[in-house]
Parts: structure tokens; C-alpha cells; sequence
């Protein structure tokens, strides 16, 4: 399998406060990846680089041989942590948007996930639950053909039976020519779909395994070897 | 991909504009029924009252539209670009300079679609569809006594304002763009808008520096004479003194709106930092 | 078919066995064909990747074969199911005297008791 994405030597920091010191890290295709760290190891920094919403100070990245830019955002599906639909807009209107601008977004899989959910595209952001409109953005994220998907926290603050939909719409998304990236630190949630894992810490990856071997070589899951390699 | 981009401006912000522009039509055939009205009580002061009340809000009405639009197309820029929408915008595959030019020119289309309402608002209260030209003869007559030949310096300087106009958007892009992106080092979060209007503080300052600039070259250089009173020049050199001071004007608001959305974009493409 | 995970073993391996147990207790006969790796995977929440190294083994292990447009069935390999079921029963039993030796019983109680409730 060929990488998807490679990161060399990625450095970014805000003003004088270093967040990532010369990361290094490729990314298989085809494989979900659990990328694991404490608040402020660099994580979501790392994602933000990979879409193209911030610019490194060093470094490069490649995301299917170019670097970020157009070429990588047209190929790339990124899910922030955080709302990011005008309120006012009709989620209709949101999928022709994503329709508009992104050749491989795929109408019917929206359109078909939002009649699962019994949510009415007719309705308005603003209007939704709080835990309906994050489905609507995963959704939505999740209908694009991407090579490489970015999901920045997509379970946090849901409720348990929405986390089973999220990894379940996760799992029938996949296929071999794409990836996704799960940033998380809920681990126990996710161990059993992930395929690696990578440990970040003060800005740098102190591991980068899969899931199997790590359970077969220290004899413990992933979020128990979490906790002994960040506990305080 | 800049035409979907300015479809989408126009189509989000014409649910705030289009009620709007609807309003005022609504005041001015209110305004216009009622005057109506009025001719049949000629000596009634009450009704000549409501007609200059009627008028007098349907011009403030028309204001206010002007106004609004200036917030709202500057305030679409922060919300879209700056804010949490900006995670939907700057990971489309566009470039920034799109993004720019799309919140720009469609802002500016609003601009020209209200002087639109604003002509056929006044024209509909008035009934008369040739009011503009009534009003510029007007003007042109009272000059034309005085001797000088006034349209030159009336359309350099409408050419004036509206380069003024865009270039003031382009201003407060700028002081967003640049509030926004800045990374102070303090302790808890800074406010950027606060750091938004400094800079706009500071660019408002450095126009009026290049602006004085500008009189210096003209004076200096051009050697226009600024001394010389206005009686004891002839009318063609006042023309052309008013209109060199004008254009020199123009030409440095220009270069300064090409400054401003360069700073702009770049600060939107290298420190962008959505939080 | 309901599948259930623990934190400390590798899935695919826990994968493995249940399809096994599945087998030995013929929950899937031999010819039976199997579900899509998608589709086992969605059912039992794991990665596929994970869920085909599994399917994988089990056929390099014979309990499984795949036919190439027609898709993957339980083979009617006899031995091999005498094998699991060997191996199953052995699994079982190791861990049953696993279990009675910490609750502290020795193995001549353990062998009484297990008379007793046999009868």
C-alpha cells in the first residue's frame, strides 16, 4: 500500500509556544488511524496543517504527492471539532454547496444517511439539536469520495448511541483507496476500529503501531497503554 | 469557482437585503399615496405635515440602507472568513485571493444595487423617473452662472467617492484580516476584534498621511498653486487645480486599496489562525 | 451472531476464535457462505482490515476457503473440524482448571466436584 500522506520534519508554533518540533509521520492508505494525545500535544494542530486551515513554520507535507493546497484540499474531507454551517442555511442548501464545490461529493449517500436519521434536509441548521447538527457535519463530510478524511474529535459530547453511528458511518465509508484519521482521546470508543495508532506528545510522535501488535506486545489495549505513557 | 463564490454571497446576504430594499419601496409608495391624498386638502397643515414627516423618513429609510449594507457586507467578511465558517471556507479547493475578491465584488454589487433602489425608490415617491437628471442640470445651471464649467470636477469627484467606497471596504477587510491573524503573546485570549479596529485605527491614519502626501506632491511637484484665491485664478485653472488635486487623490486611494487587499490576503494565507 | 471483544488480546485473534466457536458448535455449517468482509465487519464493529487478517488465517488454517467470484464458505474439511473441536475443547477445559485453581480448589477437589455435578 502507498502513503497517502507524509509529514517531514513539520514544525509550527504560535508566537514564542513551540506545538510541533519536527514531526515525522507517513500514512498508509486504506487504513483508520487513532491519532492519540493528551489537550496540547500538537494533535489537532497536526490536522489543522493536514487541511490547509493553517500554514507550518517548517517542514513539509505531502497529501497525495502535493503539497497543501487546492490540489490536496479537493482530495482531502476534514471534520473540525467545532460548528462550521452558517446557522441560517437549510441543510438542502449545504448539500448543494458541497455539491458545488467538491467534484466528489455524492448527493444520494447524503441525502440517503439524512433519511436514516429521520432528520428533514428541509430544516435549518439553527433548528437542530445540538447532537443532530454534528451528525449533519459528519454526514456531510463523510458523503465525499475524499482520500483522506480528517475527523477532529467527532464523538466528543455525543451520546452514546451517536458515537455507534459515527464509527458505524465511518466503517461503511471505508475503502481501500482512502484513509481516515481519528483524532480522539476517546480511546476505549474506538480501539476496535482502528487499524494504527499514533501517540503524540509535546509535539512530537512517540508511537506509531497498530493496534494488534501493541495488544499482542504489551498485553494490554490501547487505552491502558494510553494512560501509562501520558499519565501525569 | 470566484462566480460560485460571489453566488453564494449574494444569495446568503439577499434574505437580509432583499426585506430591506422591499421596506423602503413600501415607504415610498406609502409616501407617495398619501401626498396624493394631500392635494385634496391643500390648506391642511396636518397632512402637509405627515407628507415632509413621510418624506423625511423615507430619506432616512434610504440611509439606513446604505449603512446597513456597509455593516453587513463588512460584518459577512469576519462571520465567513474569520470565524467558524472559515473552517468550511479555507478548506475549500479555492485560493484565498477567491475568497477575497468574491466578499469584495459582491459587496460592492450590493452597493450599486442599492443606488439602484435608491433611484427608483426616489423616483417612484416622486413619480418622476427623470429626477437624477432634473437634480445634475440643477446643479450644472447654478455653476454654469458662476462661469465655470463644473461636470470635469463633478464626475472626478463621484469617480472620487466611489473609488473612496471600495477602497474603504477594502480597508476594514484589511484591519480584520489583520486583527484577526495577529499572535500576541499574553496571557488568556486577546480580543480581535478590539485588535481589528486598532488597525483600522491605523490604517485610517496612514490614509490621511498619504493623503496629505498626496497635496504635497501636487503642490510641489504638480506646482499647483493653492495660494492663489479662487477669484484671481480663470475658470479654467480652477477646473483643472480642483480636479489635479482630486485625481492625485484618487490615484493614492487606489494604490491603498491595492495595498489593503494585499495585506489582506496575505495575512488570511500565511498567519491564519481560526480558533 | 454476536460478537464481543476484550481489551487485551489482538481482535483479529478474538475474531478467530468466535468464528471457530461458531463452527465447532455448527452456528455456521460447512458450505455455509459467509457475509461480506464489509458487512462482518460493520456487524461486529471492527476495522475490516482487522476482520480480513482474521478471515485470512482461518482460511490459511483450512476452516475457511474462499472461491474467487462466488465468495468466501466454511469448509466441510472433517479433519479440520475434528481439529477444532480438539482444540476448542482444550481451550475450554485449560481454562476451566485456570479458574478453579484461583478460586483456590486443588486439582482432587476440582475432579470430585466435577464428578459430582456431572452426575
Amino acid at each position: 500500500m502507498s502513503d497517502i500522506a507524509v509529514c517531514k520534519d513539520l514544525k509550527k508554533s504560535y508566537g514564542r509556544k513551540s506545538v510541533l518540533k519536527g514531526l515525522n509521520l507517513s500514512i498508509e492508505s486504506g487504513k483508520i488511524i487513532g491519532l492519540l494525545g493528551p489537550n496540547g500535544s500538537g494533535k489537532t494542530t497536526l490536522i489543522k496543517l493536514m487541511s490547509g486551515i493553517l500554514r507550518a513554520n517548517d517542514g513539509e507535507i505531502l497529501i497525495g504527492g502535493n503539497p497543501v493546497g487546492i490540489e490536496t484540499k479537493k482530495i482531502v474531507s476534514y471534520l473540525p471539532e467545532r460548528p462550521y454551517f452558517s446557522a441560517s442555511m437549510k441543510i438542502d442548501e449545504v448539500i448543494n454547496f458541497f455539491d458545488d464545490f467538491y467534484e466528489d461529493f455524492e448527493k444520494e449517500t447524503a441525502y440517503g444517511m439524512l433519511e436514516k436519521l429521520n432528520i428533514s434536509p428541509a430544516a435549518r441548521i439553527r433548528t437542530l439539536s445540538k447532537g443532530n447538527r454534528e451528525k449533519v457535519q459528519l454526514i456531510l463530510v463523510m458523503s465525499r469520495k475524499a482520500k483522506l478524511y480528517l475527523l477532529d474529535e467527532p464523538m466528543g459530547g455525543i451520546d452514546p448511541a451517536a458515537r455507534d453511528y459515527i464509527l458505524k458511518t465511518i466503517l461503511t465509508n471505508y475503502s481501500e483507496d482512502s484513509s481516515v484519521i481519528i483524532s480522539t482521546h476517546l480511546i476505549s470508543d474506538v480501539e476496535n476500529v482502528l487499524d494504527d495508532v499514533i501517540f503524540i506528545k509535546d509535539g512530537e510522535m512517540v508511537l506509531h503501531k497498530s493496534v494488534d501488535d501493541i495488544r499482542m506486545e504489551e498485553k494490554k489495549s490501547v487505552d491502558a497503554l494510553f494512560r501509562e505513557v501520558f499519565a501525569c | 469557482m470566484l462566480a460560485k463564490l460571489i453566488k453564494y454571497d449574494m444569495k446568503s446576504q439577499s434574505k437580509i437585503f432583499v426585506p430591506m430594499y422591499i421596506f423602503d419601496l413600501i415607504l415610498a409608495v406609502f409616501g407617495l399615496i398619501l401626498s396624493k391624498i394631500s392635494h385634496f386638502y391643500p390648506k391642511s397643515y396636518i397632512f402637509s405635515g405627515i407628507n415632509q414627516l413621510f418624506f423625511a423618513v423615507l430619506i432616512l429609510g434610504l440611509v439606513i440602507t446604505a449603512v446597513v449594507t456597509l455593516i453587513l457586507t463588512v460584518m459577512r467578511y469576519r462571520t465567513n472568513l474569520l470565524r467558524d465558517e472559515g473552517y468550511l471556507m479555507h478548506t475549500l479547493p479555492v485560493k484565498v485571493s477567491q475568497l477575497y475578491f468574491s466578499k469584495l465584488i459582491s459587496s460592492v454589487l450590493w452597493f450599486i444595487i442599492d443606488a439602484a433602489v435608491v433611484y427608483i425608490v426616489v423616483a417612484i415617491r416622486l413619480l418622476d423617473f427623470t429626477w437624477i437628471a432634473k437634480f445634475i442640470s440643477e446643479l450644472l445651471k447654478e455653476s454654469g452662472n458662476q462661469g465655470i464649467d463644473v461636470t470635469v470636477i463633478l464626475v472626478s469627484m463621484i469617480f472620487y467617492m466611489m473609488v473612496a467606497l471600495v477602497v474603504s471596504l477594502t480597508q476594514f477587510f484589511a484591519a480584520l484580516s489583520t486583527g484577526y491573524s495577529l499572535n500576541i503573546r499574553r496571557e488568556g485570549s486577546v480580543n480581535k476584534d478590539l485588535l481589528s479596529i486598532i488597525v483600522y485605527i491605523l490604517s485610517y491614519i496612514l490614509i490621511q498621511i498619504m493623503s496629505m502626501a498626496g497635496i504635497a506632491v501636487d503642490v510641489f511637484i504638480k506646482g499647483i498653486n493653492v495660494n492663489k484665491a479662487a477669484s484671481a485664478m480663470s475658470n479654467t485653472e480652477v477646473v483643472s487645480t480642483v480636479t489635479g488635486i482630486i485625481s492625485t487623490q484618487t490615484v493614492i486611494l487606489i494604490l491603498l486599496g491595492i495595498f489593503f487587499a494585499a495585506v489582506s490576503i496575505m495575512r488570511m494565507k500565511k498567519h491564519l489562525n481560526l480558533e | 451472531m454476536e460478537w464481543r471483544f476484550s481489551d487485551d488480546l489482538p481482535i483479529y485473534q478474538q475474531i478467530m476464535s468466535q468464528i471457530k466457536t461458531c463452527i465447532a458448535t455448527g452456528t455456521w455449517k460447512p458450505g455455509d457462505k459467509l457475509p461480506s468482509v464489509r458487512e462482518l465487519a460493520l456487524e461486529a464493529e471492527v476495522n475490516p482490515n482487522t476482520m480480513q487478517k482474521a478471515l485470512s488465517e482461518l482460511e490459511r488454517e483450512g476452516l475457511l476457503y474462499s472461491q474467487r467470484t462466488a465468495g468466501r464458505f466454511v469448509s466441510d474439511n472433517a479433519s479440520k473440524a475434528k481439529v477444532l473441536q480438539e482444540e476448542m475443547m482444550e481451550e475450554y477445559i485449560k481454562k476451566f482448571l485456570e479458574q478453579m485453581k484461583k478460586l483456590g480448589y486443588t486439582p482432587e477437589e476440582t475432579l470430585k466436584l466435577l464428578q459430582k455435578f456431572i452426575d
